[in-house]
């Protein structure tokens, strides 16, 4: 987020025009969305709304983690795919849907899972990261990475109709690990989900997302927004640093 | 003293109900909340508490007042604490 501000287009101007109405954001923030990279770990019912929100923002570079072949169980949720691919690579179609959207977005397409082999990779073509993914393993590995690199992180996650999402800045917010070391032993694979509630969350991300980008707002640092769609509540937990965090503890405090 | 206690996510599901309140000692942790709830949900959602040697789960969230308590903290609750136990998700 340190290179030169490139300069809109004309058809950009016209295009980002309302957002660029938006107080605190303008045409600089636009240019701030142009020149990041957002890296975003499956674009699946939550990662694809995050990823089509930052390709209409206009966000510059995606880079998508996104392994396997689309499935009809996918269809309820997973907007970018469509059902003439089913049985194809998810992302494949991933990108085209989003190329419909912005045709000027700069996508780098990994038709894989985040591993603990990868994720250092993924990390290091981002500026932001935005956590989706539904295996403890894979979030637990790009938060490591995250951290290591000192890059902002945005973890969202829902279960049936709740959600979560908190946006970590290593070394001065708590991590993912601060409050989650390990796997869950209880979670399973498959969860009850609604695509109007992984998408509820998705958009709140993208917008984490953008805030951190264009630095405006006031990011989910420190915090934690808890929603639960079945009675439309929300909470806001305080969230503490573990000081013997194994992942982000030897961090000192900014 | 009596605390109130909500779930959420998985752990909402296997205990079977949103909140529940408790009766506690005095002088009352934390742990000893846990314990008891444990105790309490024995059949269905132990496992969600504590572990195997019967030590906290340590992915267990726990909140008490909207504010989280680092794993490892001793904290000594107070009557009309409301605690929440959040059991991390990542559903997408």
């Amino acid at each position: 987020m340190k290179r030169p501000l490139p300069t809109l287009t004309d058809e950009e101007r016209a295009i980002y025009e309302w957002q660029i109405w938006v107080r605190d954001f303008g045409e600089e923030g636009q240019q701030r969305l142009k020149n990041a990279s957002v890296m975003i770990s499956r674009c699946g019912g939550l990662g694809g709304v995050v990823a089509y929100e930052l390709a209409a923002a206009g966000v510059g570079k995606l880079v998508l983690a996104h392994g396997g072949c689309s499935r009809p169980s996918d269809l309820n949720r997973q907007l970018l795919v469509t059902y003439e691919s089913l049985g194809k690579p998810r992302i494949d179609t991933m990108a085209r849907r989003l190329l419909d959207l912005n045709p000027r977005l700069e996508i780098v397409a990994v038709g894989e899972n985040v591993n603990e082999d990868n994720a250092a990779r993924l990390v290091e073509q981002a500026d932001v990261i935005v956590d989706c993914a539904p295996m403890f393993e894979e979030r637990l590995a790009m938060n490591r990475q995250a951290v290591l690199q000192g890059k902002p992180l945005v973890e969202c996650a829902m279960f049936d109709l709740e959600a979560t999402i908190t946006t970590v800045q290593p070394g001065s917010t708590p991590c993912l690990a601060c409050w989650c070391p390990s796997v869950p032993p209880t979670w399973k694979r498959q969860f009850p989900v609604f695509g109007a509630v992984s998408g509820t969350v998705g958009c709140l991300g993208a917008m984490e997302a953008i805030k951190l980008i264009a630095g405006f707002g006031q990011p989910l640092f420190n915090r934690m927004l808890r929603l639960d769609l079945r009675d439309m509540t929300t909470q806001t937990v305080s969230l503490a640093r573990n000081p013997n965090c194994a992942v982000c503890g030897s961090l000192a405090r900014d | 003293m009596q605390v109130t206690i909500q779930y959420s996510g998985q752990l909402k599901l296997a205990v079977g109900r949103a909140d529940e309140r408790l009766e506690l000692p005095e002088g009352a942790t934390l742990d000893d909340l846990v314990r008891a709830l444990a105790e309490r949900h024995a059949h269905g959602a132990r496992r969600f508490f504590v572990d195997e040697a019967g030590e906290m789960q340590p992915t267990l969230m726990l909140v008490v007042n909207n504010r989280q308590v680092p794993a490892g903290t001793r904290q000594t609750l107070a009557d009309g604490d409301e605690v929440m136990l959040l059991q991390p998700i990542s559903g997408g």
